[in-house]
């Protein structure tokens, strides 16, 4: 292959306040510093970034010399066939794809778009000259569906930016409650079957029982599933915690940067993350984390969170209250947290992505994979 | 069973002893109320149901999105701005109605042609049920009923999660099926009978499959007599990937023939030649074991070729030395059933 001259990026919907958006745009800022020119070419796009991308009819309009181009891969697409057909060489950065089957019984017709992405993700394999993931997990899955050339990248996010400006109203309300007593959970995250609202809200139960009968939930997210979010919630009322518990949906940034500065404690139960980018946001906010160990999460937090082979509510309302009363355990989370951010943080992040970016264009450059 | 934390955390490790230690006590302080939240969420959760009543739902969820609002809310927090915004709601209403009406029309014809492709598909299926068309177990031409069903049914029926079964042949899952293990089957080759007769069937190996899976997505896993032959290390991968994809509590189960039964059975070309025979049952305690499982138990079934010879001991022998010089050679029966729980 010629020199390379652009890398452009291409993803089924930009979106600016997700996680693959911002990286997608913080990978372009990388690019561009290496003195290459790039651009993000997509299906949809949120309002806010509409400016930011193309359209992705539009693939076309350049020149295939001298381009590699890079799909952000994380679910299936149309998207996804158009980046497959297209001659120039291919990069796949990996965000993981949730396992269909334990969103299946819930919204079928979302789990048929996640194996679908899985079915694209093993067919560009051959194709495909190198892939990134965001975390080793991530790396694992794609070493296993035949992609032989691939490395950990971490995400282009600025985890400090989130903590600036919490929202005035919410951080006044959430105050006012915890004047009252009580310890404040919080769990970030859409409402989806996977990432197991149901099992935080067993615990939480459990928790208020055991030890804090006083204590609160906040559930901060949209939701992907009404029908899972009604059980839930139908949960919540049949074990009578109905005012103890909050389902925000969807809030903005400042009003998140609110619940985080509130919060005593994070509690994940995810059945399955490919990364979890409010796990590294808690830690930035020096919210203390209680997770279950499951998929990317033990890679995520390293070893600034007490992370729990089980998701039984009793093992899980205990370790909060352990975390909650222990202050050495809270210092010893917290300095962890803090090494553990700092790896993840942007200025690092770039500098571990641009020396990938700088040997996968020399690899291309010498003519691997042509 | 999820990743492992980091080594080199002994601190932590300690820290979450000490945790496990309490948790102990508050579950058994609070096993009711625990047990309550179980069953409680349980009977929240949809069955997975047959296709049919997936594609309605996905009909249903497209029909009540279809309907679009075109009435733009007019609330705002500036002085004058529920003025403005009325006034540009008149203004474009014209153009607003009639974009919406085109798209609501589209989602109409959409959820019209969904509808028809419903009520076809139903028509292509089987109109009874499988529990209706097939043999009662025992008669003349009907699906031998294994001997370790009940012990396999009374660990993993009623659960929510489904159960993945291998090797077990279409006929022993809706056995399965029929005594409330909600059971679904994985093979490489084509499924279109297994279909056909309201068995579900998954695409692809064994082993990808269990990779595929998400943890905690099983409710229990029974694997018939197919695994003694990858390999050592791969039959380890196994067992360690399905103690991940069973929910805590679950239950895994190994169906197999004693190494005797299968010598006995083949060649003694194929025995010395073959890349594996099966475990003894010992072997599956212990890998299990390997892989933090309790409970483990191992029952002893099937047929017993012994057991007529050892019956009739020859006239002025005594049966009970009669039988402990036979039982080297016929060990008694000749499969086992190797059930254990994982952890919660």
């Amino acid at each position: 292959m010629a020199f390379v001259q652009r890398i452009d990026q291409v993803l089924p919907v930009l979106a600016g306040r997700d996680a693959i958006g911002q990286h997608t745009l913080g990978l372009r800022e990388v690019i561009r510093a290496m003195g290459l020119q790039s651009d993000i070419y997509y299906a949809d796009a949120s309002p806010d970034v509409l400016r930011q991308g193309i359209p992705v009819e539009r693939i076309g309009d350049r020149e295939s010399t001298g381009r590699l181009l890079i799909y952000q891969l994380s679910i299936g697409s149309r998207v996804g066939d158009v980046f497959a057909h297209r001659p120039e060489a291919k990069l796949v950065d990996y965000h993981n794809i949730t396992p269909a089957d334990l969103i299946d019984m819930w919204e079928p017709a979302i789990a048929a778009e996640l194996r679908w992405g899985r079915e694209q993700m093993r067919a560009m394999a051959s194709d495909c000259l190198y892939a990134l993931a965001d975390s080793a997990f991530n790396a694992a899955e794609l070493s296993a569906d035949g992609y032989s050339r691939s490395a950990v990248a971490p995400l282009l996010i600025d985890f400090d930016a989130l903590g600036t400006q919490p929202d005035p109203r919410t951080r006044g309300r959430l105050q006012k409650l915890a004047k009252k007593g009580g310890a404040d959970w919080l769990f970030v995250g859409k409402v989806a079957p996977h990432k197991a609202q149901h099992d935080l809200v067993k615990a939480f139960v459990v928790y208020r029982a055991a030890y804090d009968p006083k204590a609160r939930l906040h559930v901060v997210g949209g939701s992907i599933s009404e029908s899972y979010t009604h059980a839930v919630q139908t949960l919540v009322r049949d074990f009578d915690v109905e005012g103890a518990v909050e389902f925000t949906g969807s809030v903005t940034r400042n009003e998140l940067a609110a619940y985080y500065s509130c919060a005593d404690v994070f509690v994940c139960l995810s059945d399955h993350e490919g990364f979890c980018v409010p796990l590294v946001e808690a830690m930035a906010q020096q919210v203390p984390v209680v997770a279950y160990g499951a998929a990317a999460v033990p890679d995520t937090v390293g070893e600034a969170a007490v992370l729990l082979p089980s998701k039984d509510p009793a093992l899980v309302a205990t370790a909060v209250h352990r975390v909650l009363s222990d202050e050495m355990l809270r210092r010893s989370l917290t300095e962890a947290s803090d090494r553990r951010v700092e790896q993840l943080a942007l200025p690092a992040a770039r500098s571990v992505v641009t020396e990938l970016m700088t040997d996968i264009v020399n690899l291309v450059e010498s003519g691997v994979g042509a | 069973m999820p990743n492992a934390p980091d080594a080199g955390t002994s601190g932590i490790d300690t820290v979450l002893d000490e945790i496990s230690r309490e948790a102990t006590v508050v579950g058994r302080q609070h096993g009711r109320l625990l047990a309550g939240l179980d069953e409680a969420f349980d009977a929240l959760t949809p069955g997975r149901g047959d296709r049919g009543a997936r594609l309605r739902a996905s009909v249903a969820e497209v029909e009540a999105s279809a309907e679009i609002d075109f009435w733009v809310p007019v609330e705002s927090q500036r002085t004058g701005g529920a003025w403005a915004k009325r006034l540009m709601r008149s203004a474009m209403g014209f153009y607003i109605r009639f974009v919406t009406a085109q798209f609501t029309r589209f989602a109409r014809a959409v959820v019209r042609s969904l509808t028809l492709m419903a009520d076809d598909l139903d028509q292509l299926r089987p109109p009874v049920t499988r529990l209706e068309v097939r043999p009662v177990a025992g008669a003349p031409g009907s699906t031998a009923v294994p001997w370790w069903l009940g012990v396999v049914t009374e660990a993993m029926a009623g659960r929510v999660r489904p159960v993945l079964v291998s090797g077990t042949g279409v006929d022993v899952l809706g056995l399965l099926a029929d005594h409330g293990v909600r059971a679904y089957g994985v093979d490489v080759s084509d499924a279109t009978g297994a279909a056909a007769s309201g068995v579900e069937i998954r695409p692809g190996t064994l082993l990808d499959h269990v990779h595929s899976l998400g943890p905690g997505s099983l409710a229990g896993a029974l694997v018939n007599g197919v695994v003694p032959w990858p390999g050592t290390a791969r039959t380890q991968q196994l067992i360690e990937s399905l103690a991940v994809a069973v929910t805590p509590g679950g239950a895994l189960a190994v169906v197999s023939e004693t190494p005797e039964a299968w010598t006995r059975r083949v060649s003694p070309v194929v025995v010395d030649l073959s890349p594996g025979r099966p475990l003894h049952a010992e072997s599956w305690v212990y890998l299990f074991g390997a892989a933090g499982l309790l409970d483990t138990q191992v029952v002893r079934g099937g047929a017993d070729p012994g057991a007529s010879i050892r019956a009739q001991p020859p006239s002025g022998v005594d049966g009970e030395v009669w039988g402990s010089l036979l039982a080297p050679v016929f060990p008694g029966p000749d499969e086992y059933v190797v059930l254990a729980r994982l952890p919660h």
